[in-house]
Parts: C-alpha cells; structure tokens; sequence
C-alpha cells in the first residue's frame, strides 16, 4: 500500500510540476505529393484572418473568453505572418482589393464564403489528414475569388483553440481526470489557383498558460512553426535545400 | 468496489443529490416572477458584456447582413411586436439578420436579437415572422439568458461533484465538429458565449421554451398577427427538416417537441379564430426577404445543401417568374444537386439511410459523394435530369438578356462539368468580352478558359479532336 500511494504521489507531483517546469509543443504536418517532390514552390502566401477559440472551464462549467479569443486570434495571425516573413515568404492581404474593384464588404463576403467551405471540408480533413498527400481535399477554384489568389502561391487558414482550468477544476482533473489546459494551433494552406489542399500542420501544448496565452504565443508555437515551414520547404527553407 | 469505497461514494452522491436539488428548487419558480424581480449580479454582468461581445464579433466578421429595405422591414415587424411593452433594465432590443444557412434565430440577453437568413427562407410570412420574434423577444424580457445560465452553473456544479464521486468522466455525443462543420455564424456565438451554445443550439429549458411560445403567441396576437401562423410555421419547420441531413439535433426540432409546440400554438389560435387578425402580404414578405434568401442559396450550395438550396429558389422563381436573377439562381441550384434528387428517396427516409447518410457526410467530401451516388444508375439519371433542367433554365433567362452575365457563366460552368468544352469556352469568352477586368469573378474565368484552351492545344496536338 505504501509503495502504491508513494507512486500515486509521485505521478501527481510530476503532473503539477511538469507542465510548469518545460514547454514542448509537438507537431506534425501532411503535405501534397507537390510539395514532397519539390514541384511546388511556396514564395507568397495570402493570409486568411485567423480564428482563435479560447475556453476557460471551471467548477460551474464553460465561460466564454470572447475578448481574450479575438486578442489571441489576432496575436496568432501576426506570429504566422512574422514566421512567414523569417522565411522570406512575401505575404499578401487577404482583405485587398488588389486589381479588382471589389469593395471591402465584397471582398469580406469572398472571405466567409472560403471560410465556410474550409470549415465543410475540416472534418474531413482532420479524419484523414494523410489523405493531403492523395490530393483529396479541395476548395475549388473558388479560391479566385479572392483577389490576392492573382499573385499567391497559397492561402494559409490559421485556427486556434484552448482551453483554461481554474483552480477547482485543475484539482479535480487532478484526482479524476477530465479537462486539461492546452493550446493547439493548425495552419492548412490551399493552392491559391486550384484550391487544392497542400499541408496542414498541427501545433498542440499541453501546458498550463494560466491566462497568459496572447503574451507566450512565440514562446509556445514560435520554434514549432519554424519546423513546420522548414519541413514545407518555404521560403528561403527551399533555397537551402539541394 | 470495496465497502469503504461504496461508502465514500454514498456519501458524495448525497452531497452531489442535495446541491441537485438546491438547484432544481431555485429552478422551479415561475420564470416569469424571477424575471420581474430580477437583480444583476456578477456573473450576470459578465454575460451581459459577453452578449455585447458576441454583438461586436458579429459585426466585425462581416456576419451580420447590411441591406437597409430589409433591415427597415425587421425593425418594423420587431417594433409592432414588441408594443408598448416596458424595456428592462439593460436590454436594448435590435434586430439583425445573420448570414448563416442554419435555420435558426436566437436572442442574446442585451436585447440583440438575431435571425438568420435561413430562417427568413423558410419562412412564408409576416405573422409568422411576427412568431418568431415574438419568442425571442420572450426570452429577453423573461431574462431566460440569465437565468438559464445560472441554472446552467448550478448544474454543472452537481455533474461535477459527481464525477469526483463516480471518478467517472462524462461522455457525451461530441457534437463540436457537427456543429463547426454547419451554421458557422451561430457556432461563432457559441464559441464565445456557453450561454449562446445552450440557447441557440440546444435551447433552454422545456419550461422556458414553453414560456416564450406562450409569450410569443400573446404579443403576435397583440400586434394584430395571426397566431395560427405561429403553428404553420412549426409546420414548416418540419416539413423542411426532412430535405437535408442535420448534423445535431437542434432545439426547434427536439426541445420540446415540434409537434406539442404546433398544438400548443394551434389551440391557442383557435381560441382566438374569431378575432380580426392578419398574416401579411405573403408577396411583400417574399420580396423584402429576398436579398437574404440569394445570400442563403448561395450558403446552402456552399455547404452541401443544395436541396434547401433548390427548394428555395424554386419558390423565389414562383413568385418572381419574370426575375432573371432568380431564374439563374434555381438554374445554379439545379446544377449544384448534381447526382441528387430534388428530394430524399424512399431509401434516404428510412432510419438505416440516414445512418448511411451521417457516416458519409463526415467521411466523405462532397466530391466523393457525388461520384459515389454516380455509380448508381439512379445516380446517373438524377444527374441528367438536374443538367437538363439547369440548361433550359439558363437558356431562358439569355434568351431574354443575352447579356446577363451570371447565367453565360453558369452555363459555362455546366457545359464544362458535362465535358462539352467548345461550348463552354464559348460562354466563358461572352462572359470575359462583357464583365470588367476588374470583377471578382473575372480571375476564375480566365483561369478556367485558359486552361479549356490549353487541353484544347493538347488534344489538337495529339491529334484527337476536343470532345463536344
């Protein structure tokens, strides 16, 4: 018995400790045989306004962090855009008009339009993500819609979601399991001219942010991102390949 | 489970029993009585800034849909039914519509009260426009947000205690990818706000939802609308649910169910049959919701529903036979079904076609389920019949105008998805010549002739002729 709680007691200390002490964020990524088999150049990229999700669960249930959601959505999309920009991707505004004549509320529409269809098609991918490399997953070439898809190689969807625990609630995690915080992010980018899926990559951290997820976003998925557009050959990450 | 254990386990099932009850004791007064002497507290006043989030989210993602004849049109309808009634204290009641193809309305605790343009597709008239309102507006002025809220909490508390009793983890059906997947606007809400998730997803209470149905009627009825309408509406509801596949369950259908909410409101009208009331110019509600229902078609063929779709634009071409914009709507409906039939077969009604159904849509993307339904010679036949009807539809409204763009692209489009190449570079071009350069769609043409003509140059060189 007492060799038996002093495991117990060890497993829970080094749950409580561990998380605090090391912050690994894991990733993996699929990508389109294209991508693989270096047909297929990434140098610019049109970046979709990201979605952040953020949950904080207590004792009492789910509260919404709307205002906290959107600050981390938007702190997301920079990070992406700045990882970009490290790997010398030359970005576009997803929102410009461009050549066309399209008004910002048209353009916005276009926005939603692929958004709900990337979401459509998010289940699946999410089941299947290896299938990318079968080029199964597609969002037509409505993607031409979008004005900057003139001069994009690819459109990057970033989405976001975490989770908090209060104090109760992380306690009880602690004795019966149940919800823990983390962070996960995920980038899929589209060809901008067939609208064919070429990579999703997905970002998890299990660690516990307290409320700080705005201001560790680098810290949390600055290394993994690097590794994952190393990985798609972006870039300048190309240019480095033979 | 040793004794001590089961012991333990008692003991916290106890606790978990009596803080149920607590609950269920502060639930069980009368709504109406708790709303009138409500008092804010804090976690009130956080859902309230939470509602007012959602609002500004709305807005900023460009949701909330900006057509001033429409808007004009709700806020009319919203003021008759709201009356003269007394406006609590922190409500403000403004109502918009939603880009979402969910059929779905939902009124946030502020007073917003949202109705998506799904809803006003499926809708028929003003009075039962009026309906809908009237319920929403129930749940604000009943301070339903609030309080289920707070129930909500309480409730949670027990699970909880619960759980640490059973050392058991809930499971539950995972509807969070359905629900992403379908109605991405109301989902958006409920992202932000668990109070919006119980509301508008799954709905409040059955005590609650009967309330506002009652209240709903009462104020409909009040405003001179006739609250028969109220029970068509639910008709409607059901009728309609049976064209698509849903990924959940949402409350309209389940809770409580349809059918006691139809004779709920249906006994209620005909104690008041002998009264002067009205239902409105079905022809005027059709045309000033009309800007929403092109947004909802559109949605719906986006989102793998082009049965709804269909059935849509088929009624706006039956009131507006002459609207060359919505003939080229039906004709794009027509060509989005595909290998589907206009309506579910005997098969997809059954209980083991739906199941079917489900696995597919979450396992299938849309491309594969049509080439799944191609195999099929009713597949194939559906898919014929749907081109032919496309076609004709297109070819009438360009022999009106041979210059209306929308449907030479259209028809490009179908001639090029039944490999009939020529003829489609041909619409394409027609297209080019009369769109500017500068249009959004002119990209995706260009691109798509482009490469018409480039298979073109490959097939000549090859020495096999495009095939027409």
């Amino acid at each position: 018995m007492g060799k038996k709680f002093a495991w117990l007691l060890s497993l829970v200390a080094a749950m409580v400790l561990v998380p605090g002490a090391v912050a690994i964020t894991p990733s993996w990524s699929y990508e389109a045989a294209k991508i693989t088999k270096g047909n297929f150049a990434i140098h610019t990229a049109c970046v979709m306004p990201a979605s952040g999700k953020l949950t904080r669960i207590g004792m009492k249930g789910q509260e919404g962090m709307s205002k906290e959601s959107e600050e981390w959505g938007n702190a997301l999309e920079n990070l992406v855009e700045a990882h970009l920009k490290n790997a010398n991707v030359q970005l576009l505004p997803a929102t410009s008009a461009g050549t066309s004549s399209a008004s910002a509320d048209e353009i916005q529409q276009v926005v939603l339009q692929l958004e709900e269809k990337y979401k459509g098609l998010a289940a699946q991918i999410n089941r299947k993500p290896k299938d990318i490399g079968k080029s199964r997953f597609t969002l037509g070439d409505d993607v031409a819609l979008l004005p900057c898809a003139a001069k994009a190689d690819v459109l990057v969807f970033v989405e976001a979601d975490g989770q908090v625990t209060t104090g109760g609630k992380k306690a009880m995690s602690l004795l019966v399991g149940g919800a823990i915080p983390y962070a996960s992010l995920v980038l899929t980018m589209a060809d901008a001219k067939t609208g064919e899926i070429v990579a999703f990559a997905r970002m998890s951290n299990a660690e516990n942010f307290g409320e700080k997820f705005v201001d560790r976003s680098d810290e949390v998925f600055g290394k993994a991102l690097d590794k994952q557009f190393g990985k798609l050959r972006l870039g300048t990450y190309q240019k480095a390949k033979p | 489970m040793t004794k001590r254990k089961l012991c333990a386990f008692a003991v916290c099932l106890a606790v978990a029993g009596i803080v149920a009850l607590a609950g269920r004791s502060c639930g069980a007064q009368e709504p109406g009585k708790e709303a009138a002497a409500f008092k804010f507290t804090t976690i009130d006043n956080q859902v309230l800034d939470e509602a007012k989030m959602v609002d500004d989210v709305y807005q900023h993602k460009g949701l909330v849909m900006h057509d001033a004849d429409l808007q004009a049109y709700l806020d009319m309808v919203g003021k008759r039914v709201l009356g003269t009634r007394a406006i609590p204290e922190n409500v403000n009641f403004q109502f918009r519509v939603l880009r979402d193809p969910m059929v779905q309305a939902f009124a946030l605790p502020n007073g917003s009260v949202y109705v998506t343009t799904g809803l006003l597709g499926l809708l028929q008239n003003e009075a039962q426009l009026a309906g809908v309102l009237g319920h929403e507006t129930a749940h604000v002025f009943e301070r339903h947000g609030y309080l289920e809220n707070r129930s909500v909490r309480k409730k949670m508390l027990t699970i909880n205690i619960l759980q640490i009793a059973a050392g058991a983890v809930p499971v539950g059906p995972n509807v969070g990818a359905a629900v992403s997947a379908f109605g991405a606007a109301v989902n958006l809400g409920a992202a932000a706000s668990s109070v919006i998730l119980v509301a508008s997803v799954f709905g409040y209470s059955r005590e609650m939802e009967h309330e506002a149905d009652n209240d709903g009627l009462i104020a409909m009825t009040a405003a001179g609308y006739d609250p028969a309408e109220m029970a068509r509406s639910f008709e409607l509801l059901k009728e309609d649910s049976h064209l698509e596949f849903e990924p959940f369950v949402t409350f309209y259908h389940d809770h409580p169910k349809l059918e006691d909410r139809q004779a709920f409101a249906a006994d209620y009208a005909t104690k008041h049959a002998g009264e002067k009331l009205e239902s409105g110019d079905a022809l005027l509600y059709e045309g000033k919701v009309a800007p929403a229902v092109c947004v909802e078609i559109d949605s719906d063929m986006q989102s793998r529903r082009a049965r709804t779709a269909l059935a849509r634009a088929t009624r706006l071409t039956s009131q507006f036979p002459d609207s060359l914009r919505y003939l080229t709507l039906e004709a794009d409906a027509y060509r989005a079904l595909g290998p589907r039939t206009a309506e579910p077969t005997e098969e997809e009604k059954t209980h083991h076609g739906q199941s079917e159904h489900r696995k597919e849509y979450f396992k299938m993307t849309e491309q594969e389920e049509q080439a799944r339904l191609l195999q099929k010679p009713e597949g194939q036949e559906a898919l014929k019949a749907s081109r032919d009807k496309a076609e004709v539809l297109y070819k009438q409204v360009l022999t009106v105008d041979p210059k209306f763009t929308s449907a030479l692209r259209g028809l490009g489009f179908l001639y090029e998805d039944e490999t009939r190449y020529g003829e489609a570079a041909a619409e394409y071009k027609a297209y080019l010549d009369l769109e500017a350069g500068t249009s959004m769609d002119h990209l995706r043409i260009e691109r798509r002739l482009a490469a018409l003509q480039k298979q073109g140059d490959a097939a000549a060189s090859s020495g096999s002729a495009v095939k027409n």
